[in-house]
């Protein structure tokens, strides 16, 4: 089912906004993750980890979802599909995979933001979470760059459900 | 390039006809596979992947033994030693 033109458009600049969003989201949590693990600054430690509770649950977490409903609303009002081409089916299990660990990463995120509030400084104990705050935030970085990379490049190849 | 299509397309195509109409502006056409099969791409790509996601998961569990107090040489941490000079409750 194809879209009209100025709807068609309207999805997309949603979708490329909403992604964009999350990758710009995405970077600057990295930033504040690796504020946490690096600095001798016990209050800008503190600070990192209050405004990554902040910009996961205000930012990251709702243009996740928007850019993953908007990559599927977009991809389903044009003759592209959802599962017909290859480079769309990788985008969205991608995207979902990404939300997912996203998702999974809530509770390490909580519970470091909430050490920074009840406590003076991050004790070494937390270390582990702190590591995997960087780790997972470039793992997410790399993976939102491959999606733009396949949205840009559009590779070909037609899926089973395409050539029918 | 290898197996990426040499189309002009840029990101504001994305709603771009894939039978080859010209929507927004700009004409493009997917063909597919040669002879029907997965595109070497998508098997690189599913590699690489595999390879990522191992890897991923191979540092959480590193992350994991760190958290019980063992470091990568497999000394405990000693309790009670805290991040930036501040000591914890």
């Amino acid at each position: 089912m194809n879209m009209a033109p100025w709807l068609r458009k309207f999805a997309l600049t949603a979708h490329v906004t909403f992604s964009v969003g999350w990758f710009g989201a995405v970077a600057a949590f990295l930033a504040l993750a690796i504020a946490g693990i690096a600095s001798s600054d016990a209050e800008l430690v503190r600070g990192a980890y209050l405004a990554m509770r902040l910009t996961t649950w205000s930012v990251i977490v709702p243009l996740a979802f928007l850019s993953l409903a908007s990559g599927v609303v977009s991809s389903l009002g044009t003759s592209w599909g959802l599962l017909g081409y290859y480079w769309v089916l990788v985008k969205l299990l991608v995207s979902i995979f990404v939300t997912i660990v996203l998702l999974t990463h809530l509770q390490p995120i909580d519970l470091l933001a909430a050490v920074a509030t009840g406590t003076s400084a991050i004790s070494s104990e937390h270390r582990s979470q702190q590591l995997v705050m960087v780790i997972a935030s470039s793992a997410a970085l790399i993976a939102l760059v491959v999606l733009t990379v396949l949205s840009v490049y559009k590779p070909r190849g037609m899926t089973r459900f395409g050539n029918r | 390039m290898l197996f990426i299509y040499s189309g002009s397309q840029g990101i504001d195509d994305m709603a771009t006809d894939s039978s080859g109409n010209t929507v927004g502006g700009t004409a493009m056409r997917q063909d597919p596979a040669p002879n029907g099969s997965t595109p070497r791409w998508v098997k690189v790509f599913g590699v690489v992947t595999l390879i990522g996601v191992l890897v991923f998961i191979m540092l959480h569990f590193m992350g994991g033994a760190m958290e019980h107090g063992i470091d990568m040489g497999g000394h405990a941490s000693p309790p009670g030693v805290t991040q930036h000079g501040v000591k914890s409750p």
